[in-house]
């Protein structure tokens, strides 16, 4: 009933901004005897939501209050993968990410995208509260660190 | 004058004796004629009173002559022992005086030597004590200025060495802290330079191997593997 959304979302932001319109829905429902949902579904919410909702509640016997709180629990219930990249990604590659996560993990899984560039490139990732490092800075790193003396030496001789 | 006393009592003691004598002399002249007259009665007859009172009181007399005599021997003699003890009293109060009073100037005169060998030698005694006492005095000043000497060099040394050590202490923190700003510097210049030498693919690709090398490690299983990637 719900894949629909869940497969259309990606990350944290997706989420937020769907259940924020999914609110909006909700306070409509019991103004002006039903119209005011209508109205919301015109325009307070996104085309393709808007679409997906209608075409829900277009089936018979759907309770609409029933469906968006049963839409809000499901999103909320989705489990966040972290990850920390060096770059801005592009919705292509976010979809790309997500789209191997879901394939690895499962489709109830959320995206929660941060930037910084100090990785230098690869990922760091904090799934189920444990904490990975892939990232191109842990290689840079340990290798500076390797040659740590090596370079200070050189320094120490071009002075 | 002890010694005077009991000669008197001696003497007095003599008479007492003397004239005890003379009183059992007329106690038994007495209980004679008593006896003379109680065996007269039987011869009243024969026997003139008279006579025998005239006998009697001679005899009395004569015995009282004897009595007399011997208490004047007596105290005669009680008399010469009295003088004779009083003159060999006084010799020898004399003789002890003169022994005590020459001891008395003998010990006076070795005193009074004494005394002026003392007083004489009073100061040559303060002087070589105190000559002594300055000397112990200096040679414990020396030592305490020594080692007061000793201490200050070594606590000064020792302030030195300490100084010394915190100044390489701090010399070694900032070359230390040097060197960490100069490997910061680098590190941010060469991520820098990689950061801008990777291009938006590349990057995608590097999360791409970054991911399959997550999954290659099963950080996406439950319970994956809890190594770092190596």
């Amino acid at each position: 009933m719900y894949e629909v959304f869940i497969d259309r979302i990606k990350t944290n932001e997706d989420k937020e901004r769907l259940l924020e319109e999914i609110e909006v829905l909700l306070t409509g429902i019991y103004e002006d005897k039903g119209y005011a949902l209508d109205s919301l579904l015109q325009t307070g919410v996104r085309s393709w939501v808007s679409s997906y909702i209608r075409e829900e509640f277009s089936k018979s016997g759907v309770n609409r209050e029933s469906f968006l709180r049963g839409l809000e629990k499901e999103l909320r219930g989705l489990k966040d993968v972290y990850l920390t990249i060096a770059f801005e990604p592009t919705q292509d590659q976010i979809d790309t990410m997500a789209s191997f996560l879901k394939q690895e993990i499962g489709s109830s899984i959320i995206l929660n995208l941060s930037y910084d560039p100090q990785i230098i490139g690869g990922v760091q990732i904090i799934y189920e509260g444990l904490f990975r490092d892939f990232s191109f800075n842990r290689i840079f790193e340990k290798e500076f660190e390797e040659d740590r003396e090596e370079i200070l030496k050189k320094l120490a001789q071009n002075e | 004058m002890i010694n005077i006393d009991q000669s008197l009592i001696y003497i007095i003691f003599l008479l007492l004796a003397a004239l005890v004598l003379l009183l059992v002399g007329l106690v038994i002249a007495y209980l004679r004629l008593l006896t003379k007259l109680t065996s007269s009665k039987s011869e009243k007859l024969t026997v003139d009173p008279r006579n025998l009172l005239i006998q009697a009181q001679t005899k009395g007399q004569k015995i009282l002559e004897e009595a007399y005599t011997k208490a004047r021997e007596i105290l005669a003699r009680s008399d010469d022992f009295s003088k004779d003890q009083e003159v060999k009293i006084s010799e020898e109060l004399k003789k002890s005086t003169n022994i005590y009073v020459n001891k008395y100037q003998d010990i006076l005169e070795k005193t009074q030597e004494e005394s002026i060998k003392i007083l004489q030698n009073i100061p040559e005694d303060i002087k070589a004590l105190f000559l002594k006492e300055i000397g112990e005095v200096r040679k414990n000043l020396i030592q305490e200025v020594e080692k007061v000497e000793k201490d200050a060099r070594q606590i000064v040394l020792d302030a030195y060495q300490k100084a010394e050590a915190d100044v390489e202490k701090y010399k070694l923190e900032r070359m230390r802290q040097v060197d960490e700003s100069i490997i910061l510097i680098l590190k941010d210049v060469a991520r820098k330079v990689l950061s801008k030498e990777i291009n938006k693919e590349e990057h995608e690709k590097l999360v791409m191997k970054a991911l399959e090398e997550a999954k290659r490690q099963r950080v996406f299983n439950k319970q994956g593997d809890l190594n770092q990637p190596s």
